[in-house]
């Protein structure tokens, strides 16, 4: 990923080394930021909505997001001009992109059938709202992976255009031209309709 | 039309407002149509927000109270671990050096190196049924008829619709262990395995999450998925082969009975 460039430790990277702690005092030392572990845990709501629209599967979130943030809080991480939630969206990339290289080698996840529904045990979310969710992070999982991400940043996790832009190594610019195209996309899938001639 | 693009975009989520747009969209009907796909995809998303999962929250805050602190190369619990054994060094030299031979004749005596492990009880669920599924328990709905030290198996085919499929029976380090099998959609399998006697040790390197009391570790070994926990002192285990943990933490979380541990 292109935009790791700034940023010290980005575990999951695929094959970017991952950071020693003596280097990680030397940024510090340089003007780095430390994270805390008890703020990042804040997170996991958000994580949890990007990781189910990147991959279109609850369960591969729950797991996913496990798994970003045990690569995160393995040791002591330094970033740079970047704020936390950008950081575990990038890390959350990673580590779902670098999942999904590997997927051939893995056995197949099978998931529990739609129609077995358990309660939402903290008792926040209806029926409704959880079927309207379930809809909308489907028709973002299908999206080809720039558009995907783009969106997710953006309106799923609540990045700025710049801090998406960083978090995913390219221009405001183009973030916000995927953005546009993604949007209606989602919007045609919803009303039932293909995202062909929109992407 | 790139950059009308990008402004419309920007407009409907509240990011940028550029001068003039508003009117410009208001007077074409095909840029207010643009302007409103926008604004339905932004709504719609914004209003998906379900929560994390409880056991995926509690995982979490447990795995950030344990995490290393800044600055520190060294893991809490390591340090903790190694200033202890460095006030402890003379004395436990001392033990060494003594119980040395002491070491050697019990190692000599164990049959297989010590209390089984979870992962060994994994390695004998993996192996496969050798009997028929237990019944259902008549006298206790959403329980089988089947157990170990009165702790029961689950009957999953109302909660999720897992119909239990086989069983088998092994020993290890003279603990009865046994296991029954449950099919689930598709063609998962899931395994749940209660060993009898004092529990095992818990895994080392095994994710946690704790939820209604019960501290849940999850683990892969081999390629099997594996959650481990206790119920009424004794280990259970749940594993299986491509299916998510996720999914093996929610069925060992259910309870048939909820006054029951």
């Amino acid at each position: 990923m292109s935009g790791a460039r700034r940023v010290a430790t980005a575990p999951g990277a695929g094959r970017r080394p991952a950071q020693s702690a003596p280097e990680a005092r030397t940024d510090a030392e340089a003007g780095g930021r430390t994270l805390d572990p008890a703020r990042l845990a804040d997170h996991v709501d958000r994580l949890y909505r990007a990781a189910w629209a990147l991959s279109g599967s609850r369960e591969e979130a729950e797991d996913l997001v496990q798994e970003t943030f045990a690569r995160v809080l393995a040791k002591p991480r330094v970033v740079h001009s970047e704020d936390d939630l950008g950081y575990l969206l990038r890390v959350l990339r990673n580590t779902f992109l670098t999942g999904r290289r590997t997927a051939g080698r893995r056995p197949q996840t099978v998931a529990v059938p739609a129609e077995v529904e358990f309660p939402d045990r903290r008792g926040g979310l209806s029926a409704e709202a959880a079927l309207e969710a379930r809809e909308t992070f489907a028709a973002i999982a299908v999206l080809p992976r720039k558009f995907r991400e783009a969106l997710v940043a953006v309106d799923v996790v609540g990045l700025s255009y710049r801090e998406a832009a960083r978090v995913l190594g390219t221009r405001e610019a183009t973030i916000t031209s995927r953005l546009f195209r993604a949007r209606r996309a989602v919007v045609r899938i919803l009303d039932g309709s293909t995202a062909d001639g929109v992407l | 039309m790139g950059r009308l693009h990008r402004d419309i975009a920007a407009l409907a989520d509240g990011s940028y407002e550029a001068p003039g747009l508003r009117e410009r969209i208001a007077g074409s009907p095909e840029l207010t149509v643009l302007f409103e796909e926008q604004r339905r995809a932004v709504e719609a998303t914004r209003a998906a927000r379900p929560p994390a999962p409880a056991a995926l929250r509690a995982a979490v805050a447990e795995r950030a109270a344990g995490a290393p602190v800044a600055g520190d190369a060294v893991p809490a619990a390591r340090r903790r671990r190694r200033d202890e054994g460095r006030r402890r060094r003379p004395a436990l030299g001392l033990v060494l050096a003594t119980a040395g031979v002491l070491a050697l004749a019990v190692v000599a005596v164990l049959p297989s190196g010590g209390a089984p492990t979870v992962g060994e009880v994994s390695t004998l669920a993996a192996r496969g049924p050798t009997a028929g599924p237990p019944a259902p328990d008549a006298a206790h709905h959403g329980a089988l008829a089947s157990e170990i030290d009165g702790v029961r198996y689950p009957d999953w085919r109302a909660a999720f619709g897992w119909r239990e499929s086989g069983a088998r029976t092994d020993r290890l380090d003279r603990r009865p262990a046994m296991t029954v099998y449950y099919a689930g959609p598709g063609r998962a399998t899931v395994a749940y395995s209660i060993v009898g006697g004092s529990p095992l040790p818990e895994p080392r390197a095994a994710s946690t999450a704790s939820s209604a009391g019960t501290r849940y570790l999850a683990l892969t070994r081999a390629g099997r998925s594996i959650v481990s926990w206790r119920r009424a002192g004794h280990t259970c285990v749940i594993s299986a082969t491509g299916v998510p943990v996720s999914t093996l933490l929610r069925l060992a979380e259910w309870r048939y009975d909820a006054t029951l541990a």
